[in-house]
């Protein structure tokens, strides 16, 4: 099967490529398998606090695809609201890596390793403390 | 097995009403079609639960029977068949005696891929096999005392992955045996855990072996 360009370009010369501490609150994870290939990809995305993705890390043990779509999708993200990264739809990856019918599952993946990276940050950030309530006496 | 427009088979030899491989009339061996259902090339019902031994005695039992060396001097369409029906039960044999080749059989007759829904595996499998693959990039980059230390820790996950692939394989056998068959997304849940850890442990060997030459 012949890999488009893109995805050439993506798996000889991936960006983002690395992690970030899982342990910064402004950090969200997300770690996601695909079971047909045995692809694994983290996703790391670093989001202030106002809710936009500042910078973003991946790595993926995987096939050139997933790399690619792995690669691409933090391109994608960066400067993009929580919100926004939630609406991104993994034909966003297909069409931009003109992936294959048989390689959209790593679309897929790394569609939801975003979304996961986004859930995790949201879990682990400290929650705004409750508003104190003046008590009428 | 050529089908009638009443639904019924026909013998192609006898013209007797045939239900299996073989006609029981005329030990005709029938023409299968493009996928043939796999339990009734062995004369099975469409069921998960297989007696293995039952198993065994079918496949030898048929195998006799369409045997080509039985076909030497027939014709050459009888021939053709004899091939035919032979590779069907053989491969027949080979997946409904493994069951992890029988659920997969079971899923693809029932319409539902592994990855159905491009759904990932559970969350916690994955950081464990994103973290088992790491250690073994780190060994395949690693020389010398460092190189020992970590094939040891990769060794000891490879047992891990090994036990926990036989946990998951008892699980499948385990749904076999249920009340009204299995329900289909426990089966693929199961057999996608399954397909993921063997294609870990898979890299798993490659890795220890390269190390090792």
């Amino acid at each position: 099967m012949a890999y488009s360009d893109k995805v050439i370009d993506h798996y000889s010369n991936p960006r983002n490529v690395g992690s970030f501490s899982k342990d910064d609150p402004d950090v969200g994870t997300g770690i996601v398998g695909a079971p047909e290939c045995g692809d694994v990809m983290k996703l790391q995305l670093k989001i202030s606090d106002d809710g936009i993705v500042q910078d973003a890390r991946f790595k993926t043990f995987g096939c050139g695809s997933a790399i690619a779509s792995s690669s691409y999708v933090t391109e994608l993200v960066k400067g993009k609201t929580v919100d926004e990264v939630m609406k991104i739809k993994n034909s966003e990856i297909v069409q931009e890596l003109s992936l294959p019918p048989v390689k959209i599952h790593c679309s897929v993946l790394a569609a939801d390793g975003i979304k996961a990276a986004i859930t995790d940050w949201k879990k682990r950030r400290p929650q705004p403390a409750e508003p104190q309530v003046a008590r009428a006496r | 097995m050529r089908t009638t427009e009443t639904g019924e088979r026909q013998c192609w030899g006898c013209r007797a009403e045939v239900e299996t491989l073989v006609c029981a009339r005329c030990q005709a061996i029938q023409p299968l079609s493009g996928e043939p259902d796999l339990f009734a090339v062995l004369g099975l019902p469409r069921r998960l639960m297989i007696d293995p031994a039952d198993l065994e005695r079918r496949y030898h039992e048929t195998s006799r029977v369409v045997h080509p060396d039985r076909f030497q001097t027939a014709s050459p369409r009888e021939r053709e068949l004899s091939l035919d029906a032979s590779a069907a039960v053989n491969r027949a044999y080979r997946t409904l005696r493994d069951p992890i080749a029988l659920g997969r059989y079971w899923l693809a007759l029932h319409g539902v891929s592994l990855g159905e829904r491009h759904q990932g595996v559970p969350p916690a499998l994955a950081a464990q096999v994103f973290e088992i693959q790491e250690e073994l990039e780190a060994l395949r980059a690693a020389r010398n005392e460092d190189a020992d230390s970590l094939r040891r820790e990769v060794g000891e996950r490879r047992e891990d992955v090994a036990a926990r692939l036989a946990r998951l394989r008892a699980e499948l056998v385990g749904l076999y045996d249920a009340n009204g068959g299995p329900v289909l997304e426990d089966l693929r849940q199961r057999l996608a855990e399954i397909a993921y850890l063997r294609t870990l442990l898979g890299d798993i060997d490659e890795t220890l072996e390269k190390g090792a030459q």
